[in-house]
């Protein structure tokens, strides 16, 4: 067992390393920061003074293992574009944000796809059967940025019922984002959970309960709804890192001052360290989800072995 | 039947959570949108305007009569020649006779009854970096601080005339090199414990000529510090609010010395160019670098209150009694808003009383009910570039770009009327000149704007010496900002090139690339889009079409014939020479077709007409950043 945390840590580690590197190098790709962190007719001896403050002066193999060696210690750097504040202050202020944010999302995901599962289980071939599927479906087929701004336009602008965009309106402010993005996940949670109270409706202590005389709503969310929600459970415990990544655009069109939108502010400026900080952060997330969930599989499964 | 109960007892339950969520979020619908025309309500409430004096050009909501909306959301009529600014000539850049302290402004008017909001809240895309440390952002950052900061000049919106602000008087030794400059007195700075005087503005120079500031004027301040002006670039503590270029008379009485020349310092030392917003010493040194990252002060009529990164900066009315103007709301909020339609979404759900809406949504908003103004004077310049016209040393015979036939050829195979009625609407105001804008002193109005003439390109072609393969050329467009149908009218322009004969290699994308290449000379037989603010001719010659030499940026057009034009108007301190020196660079760029010229774009806005009374969009990048303190609310 330790054996197996251990080389799951060390794949992890190695993981995150990769993905730096590739994020390292594809951000540099998108052109030299200097040119937007400078003006337009920036003297050359700037030019070259603001390279060297920022070390893009150096071989891209020095800026990385600067990079690196900086990070592992807990040290982002410093945001060009913002004038050089500490990345970490930045993190730190936009973070809780998007963890609020991905949070309600995963419960509107849940709420939604949970007693919709339920229900076309129970009515399968119904006409919920099929409208639970369409409802479903168009979360998971539709941009959520998409879904945003319908959302957006119907409860804010025609009806008024809630605001457009920031955080400045406390739970009304979330409401429209978190639904914009939980939305996405209704289909998937919504048909494991159709499928997996199908398996227990059709289990011989269900049809006991039924004979015994049992209400239908205590067989179905007593005895049934319970032991379905394993499997759905499972998953939605990994949705919470799609959630989080999920932010980037939902948070841009809500105007919310999250991560996500720090990100795209980030992309715009070509300030690499805040956008390497950010990736990095957010696989660091997926990779320590995943981690966990395969040791927990190890701990409740002893046949699972590396 | 029991089929037909559940269905009845599913659309119960969704009307029920639905009713239930309108109860706990305790929503009405909101009104309807107003039909009644905004100048139809300010003109009989709205207090005496004081700075701006006119009515910006809006367009109404859809209820007015059609008539007159038509006649309103006409393109804007290029600017009268009487309308000449004075600020852009030297006659009162020079400001040789000392200017009159401003006109008073009038106070709000009260007696006109309440205002229906004392909330000011503008929608506007995020800048390029938020934060709120001016000097080390600069650029368009600057922008969302000037509602708080001031600068020694201001110009006029309309008129771009050159105004006093924190400058009081002014005056400049006859060589051009000696600015004697009175500060106005008794400007209180927000945190009250110091008022405005020389050190101050010699601590805001340092800030802006310091090697880490990212100022947008740095090349200028470096050129007029020259060596003698180290102890600005690079201050220590000690010398905080002390530089040996600037001699303090008495706390309110500066004589500042440049290296060369330079009667243009009421344009590049004012709150219209980017960098020199005045900063307080004493704020700094009692709190430090961090408390201007935090809550920042200056002497403007609005005070900070807070800043939410990514989302949103809250000013609040400054003083009682500001020296300049007493803004007529309360509070100035600006909301960062990245996606069009949010903004758009926030207007119209009144959440935004002033919102930034692209062109082609801006229908949709006069159809609600509310109304687009614009600028009085152009935002944006737009034309192409006509790469390799460089000097000698990185000059290229074989180049086509370098033919005037060709370059003749190039701007009558464009149909600019096209272009603006398919891109923009026809609210570009077209361009004869790439610099220069009617309302320039140096402008020739006999200037035409190149017709489109598909026949007259074939034959100046064929007389260039291409007459059976048209000359080969690279087309690049990349993204600015401000302009995003740079890359879009990209298309149509290679497609009518082609059409003529040339034979073109488009490379549509980012602007880096363009950057890259044009910073290092290498636009041998490139064309590209370019976008720029609304600046003097003078300043677009200094930036696009001189050599390295004379400390261009862009390099877009070298000649020996322009190098020497410019570098005597640049040294030279006789207004009337300078004058004719800077008509002289524009009539030879435009006989030798040096660009591709298109057309000037102005900054639009959506308003709400419930709300607002009068707004006068600042021509420049800032937009709806600027001025806020001018914006009138409709009273009951």
């Amino acid at each position: 067992m330790q054996r197996f945390i251990f080389l799951r840590v060390i794949q992890s580690i190695a993981a995150l390393l990769v993905i730096s590197a590739v994020v390292f190098a594809l951000a540099r790709v998108t052109g030299d920061p200097v040119a937007i962190l400078l003006p337009e007719d920036a003297p050359d001896t700037v030019v070259e003074q603001v390279r060297e403050k920022w070390g893009l002066d150096q071989p891209i193999y020095i800026q990385y293992a600067r990079y690196i060696g900086n990070f592992v210690t807990g040290d982002f750097g410093e945001a060009w574009a913002y004038g050089g504040v500490p990345i970490t202050g930045l993190i730190a202020s936009r973070l809780p944000n998007t963890i609020m944010l991905a949070a309600f999302a995963w419960v509107v995901s849940a709420a939604i796809a949970l007693p919709i599962g339920v229900l076309v289980a129970v009515k399968k071939d119904s006409v919920f059967d099929w409208t639970g599927k369409v409802v479903a479906l168009i979360g998971q087929s539709a941009p959520s940025f998409a879904i945003g701004l319908i959302l957006m336009w119907v409860f804010a602008v025609l009806l008024g019922w809630l605001p457009t965009s920031g955080n400045d309106d406390g739970f009304k402010s979330i409401i429209l984002p978190g639904v914009a993005l939980g939305y996405y996940n209704v289909a998937a949670v919504m048909r494991l959970t159709r499928s997996s109270m199908l398996e227990v409706l059709d289990t011989e202590y269900v049809k006991l309960a039924r004979i015994k005389g049992m209400p239908e709503w205590k067989v179905i969310w007593k005895h049934c709804f319970r032991n379905a929600l394993i499997v759905p459970f499972t998953y939605m415990g990994l949705i919470g890192a799609i959630l989080l990544t999920g932010s980037v655009v939902i948070e841009t069109v809500f105007v919310w001052p999250g991560l996500g939108d720090l990100a795209i502010d980030a992309i715009r400026n070509r300030d690499f360290p805040v956008i390497q900080s950010i990736v990095i952060l957010f696989a660091a997330c997926y990779i320590f989800i995943n981690l966990l969930v395969d040791v927990m599989y190890a701990y409740l499964n002893p046949r699972i072995r590396y | 039947m029991s089929k037909a109960v559940s269905l009845r007892t599913a659309i119960f339950g969704v009307l029920a959570l639905a009713l239930t969520v309108v109860v706990a979020c305790g929503g009405t619908a909101p009104a309807e949108p107003a039909t009644q025309s905004t100048s139809g309500d300010s003109s009989a409430q709205q207090a005496p305007a004081a700075q701006p004096q006119s009515q910006p050009q809006q367009q109404q909501p859809a209820s007015q009569p059609s008539g007159q909306q038509q006649a309103q959301s006409q393109a804007p009529a290029p600017t009268a020649a009487a309308a000449q600014p004075v600020g852009m000539s030297d006659a009162s850049t020079g400001g040789a006779a000392p200017t009159a302290v401003p006109e008073p402004t009038a106070a709000p008017a009260m007696t006109l009854g309440e205002p229906v909001q004392a909330d000011l809240r503008v929608a506007i895309t995020p800048p390029y970096a938020e934060n709120l440390l001016g000097w080390r952002v600069g650029g368009t950052n600057q922008g969302i601080l000037q509602p708080m900061q001031e600068a020694l000049f201001q110009r006029d919106y309309q008129t771009w005339e050159a105004k006093p602000m924190l400058a009081e008087s002014w005056s400049v030794s006859p060589d051009g090199k000696e600015w004697t400059i009175n500060l106005r007195e008794n400007v209180p700075f927000h945190h009250e414990e110091d008022t405005f005087g020389v050190s101050d503005f010699v601590f805001s120079f340092q800030l802006w000529s310091h090697p880490e500031a990212n100022t947008g004027f740095g090349a200028f301040w470096d050129q007029i510090l020259g060596p003698e002006g180290d102890d600005v670039r690079s201050f220590t503590t000690e010398t905080l609010g002390q530089a040996a270029t600037v001699t303090e008379v008495s706390d309110s009485e500066m004589v500042w010395n440049m290296n060369r020349p330079e009667l243009w310092i009421p344009f590049y030392a004012s709150e219209a160019t980017t960098d020199p917003l005045i900063y307080s010493l004493d704020y700094w040194e009692k709190n430090g670098e961090a408390a201007y990252a935090e809550s920042p002060v200056g002497t403007g009529p609005w005070r900070h209150v807070s800043y939410q990164q990514g989302a949103k900066l809250e000013y609040e009315r400054a003083f009682d009694d500001h020296w300049r103007i007493n803004p007529d709301f309360d509070t100035l909020t600006f909301f960062f808003a990245e996606e069009d339609l949010t903004r758009v979404a926030m207007l119209r759900a009144k959440e935004a009383d002033i919102a930034e809406i692209p062109r082609e949504l801006q229908g949709e908003i006069v159809d609600a009910g509310f109304a687009i103004t614009q600028s009085t004077l152009p935002a944006f310049m737009v034309w192409v570039g006509i790469g390799g016209q460089y000097l000698e040393d990185k000059r290229n015979a074989d180049d086509p770009n370098t033919n005037v036939l060709v370059r003749r050829a190039m701007n009558h195979a464009i149909d600019r009327d096209a272009l603006n009625e398919a891109f923009f609407d026809n609210k570009m105001e077209l361009m004869a000149n790439t610099g220069w804008h009617p309302t320039d002193p140096s402008y020739d109005p006999a200037w035409e704007i190149p017709a489109y003439d598909p026949d007259l390109s074939r034959e100046l072609l064929a007389e260039a010496g291409y007459g059976d393969s048209g000359p080969s050329v690279e087309f690049m467009s990349g993204k600015l900002v401000g302009v995003p149908e740079l890359t879009e009218i990209a298309v149509p322009m290679i497609s009518w090139l082609e059409d003529v004969g040339f034979s073109v290699e488009a490379q549509i994308g980012e602007f880096q690339p363009i950057r890259t290449r044009y910073r290092a000379r290498e636009m041998n037989s490139v064309l590209w889009t370019h976008r720029t603010g609304f600046w003097p001719a003078g300043r677009n010659m200094r930036v696009y079409f001189v050599s390295p030499a004379l400390a261009g940026a862009v390099f877009m057009y070298e000649d020996p014939i322009t190098e020497d034009l410019f570098s005597r108007w640049q040294s030279s301190v006789d207004e009337t020479e300078r004058l004719n020196l800077m008509k002289e660079a524009g009539h030879y760029m435009y006989d030798q077709n040096a660009t591709i010229p298109l057309g000037f774009l102005f900054a639009e806005f959506g308003i709400n007409p419930e709300v607002i009374a009068e707004y006068s969009v600042n021509n420049s990048y800032f937009g709806g950043m600027k001025g806020h303190e001018y914006t009138r609310v409709v009273r009951q």
